[in-house]
């Protein structure tokens, strides 16, 4: 049976290194995952999550094992992420936004608009990875943490610093939004 | 969450998945190690300093208390005046334990460093806390100014007391040797040089000595030789003028 994060997560911040790196290889795809389709460019998306881990890293010792350690981290990504769309100018308003005509300020491209991508990717996947790319800041975030992260509503509600309607409200926009996208196939 | 639901994750999650570069990989790990291994030191540099200051300062006030019974004990025989020949006293500790010439009338004690910084640090607290005796050398009348003498004032007859100086002076911090050596250098007290604070304070030692010059005078030289000891005992590093030394010394 696997060491659970926690006890992982606890082991490094008593000075175990080989703990964090299995922590690190558990988490580390969909993390790149939520963040790559957050922001607009790879180059963004790997700064953002190596800052992430770095907070992780440097909050080691305030880590309560009392929250579930992927909910610990995908908080420290939340708050990230809120920086980097402050700096880029885009309002929180959208973070907010609880229905799905709310517009999407400069949608990020995500990686499906990289040509290597378009080669190997069904029409499907690209309509949903565009679908994804359009929906709202904070109904991508509440798709991305649960098809991610695998949190619940609660724990989404919970990271993104929310109450469980607006998350529940949020991933079901996001759902709905993204089966009507692949539908159509 | 309902089938339709569980369908679209599954496609999503069948998209190509993006994986962060190898070199980030390894420099996270490496931030990772780097912050765990920098813990130790951080962690312990300060309770090790903290330990090794806690067992020295034991180490000095166990020193310090191991002392202290000897001082003013039966038969303490350290002190800087030289015994008179028929002085009582147990054997002599000093190197001077026959009267010295009158151009260097004191002798370093003979103890090792240990011994002298606790008499440095027990002189003042014994004096300003506890009262005279009644059959001390000084006289009810004149304990209270040397008692209310502050510490500063005490330093200040340096020429006179060198090891009344406080304890946080470097002079008072010296090893023996070099006590010795500036108790030797040590030029005769200034009769007019000193503070008239430093002055008051000596009085009542000095009074006493004249007490014990005019027993000399007078032919009583047993209630001198007595008188000394007693002086020698209440106050081993008092160093008596050369020209007063000659007066209360037993003459041969």
């Amino acid at each position: 049976m696997p060491v659970p994060d926690e006890e992982l997560m606890q082991a490094y911040a008593r000075g175990d290194a080989a703990a964090f790196e299995t922590l690190y290889g558990r988490h580390k795809g969909a993390l790149f995952g939520l963040v790559l389709r957050s922001v607009r460019t790879r180059g963004e998306a790997e700064e953002i999550f190596q800052e992430i881990w770095m907070r992780a890293i440097e909050a080691r010792a305030r880590y309560v094992p009392s929250a579930k350690f992927s909910t610990w981290l995908y908080t420290i990504a939340h708050r990230r992420l809120i920086d980097h769309w402050r700096a880029r100018g885009l309002t929180l308003v959208s973070l907010d936004a609880q229905d799905d005509d709310t517009p999407v300020l400069d949608p990020p491209a995500g990686p499906s608009a990289e040509p290597h991508e378009l080669l190997v990717a069904t029409r499907v996947r690209d309509r949903l990875a565009a679908a994804l790319a359009a929906l709202p800041v904070a109904q991508r975030e509440a798709f991305l943490l649960h098809a991610e992260g695998d949190l619940t509503v609660a724990q989404i509600a919970e990271a993104t610093g929310t109450h469980e309607e607006a998350a529940k409200s949020r991933l079901r926009y996001a759902l709905a939004r993204l089966k009507e996208a692949a539908a159509d196939d | 969450m309902t089938e339709r639901d569980d369908e679209l994750l599954r496609r999503y999650r069948a998209m190509p998945k993006e994986a962060p570069p190898a070199s980030l990989d390894a420099s996270i790990l490496a931030a990772s190690r780097r912050a765990v291994s920098r813990r130790p030191a951080s962690r312990w540099a300060m309770p090790i300093s903290i330990a090794a200051v806690l067992v020295l300062a034991l180490g000095v006030v166990i020193e310090v208390q191991r002392e202290a019974p000897d001082e003013g004990g039966p038969g303490a025989p350290a002190t800087n005046v030289p015994a008179p020949a028929s002085a009582p006293a147990g054997p002599p500790a000093v190197e001077g334990a026959t009267p010295a010439p009158a151009s260097r009338p004191f002798t370093a004690p003979a103890r090792p460093a240990p011994r002298a910084k606790a008499r440095i640090d027990l002189a003042p607290s014994r004096e300003s806390a506890r009262p005279e005796p009644a059959d001390a050398m000084t006289s009810p009348g004149e304990a209270p100014s040397r008692a209310q003498a502050p510490p500063a004032a005490e330093a200040k007859q340096a020429p006179f007391r060198a090891d009344d100086a406080s304890p946080s002076t470097p002079a008072a911090r010296a090893p023996a040797p070099s006590m010795q050596s500036a108790r030797v250098a040590a030029p005769p007290p200034p009769a007019a040089g000193a503070s008239s604070g430093a002055a008051r304070a000596a009085d009542p030692l000095e009074k006493e000595l004249e007490r014990i010059a005019r027993l000399r005078d007078e032919g009583r030289d047993d209630e001198a030789d007595t008188a000394l000891e007693r002086f020698r005992r209440e106050h081993p590093d008092y160093r008596i003028a050369p020209p007063l030394w000659d007066r209360v010394r037993r003459k041969p």
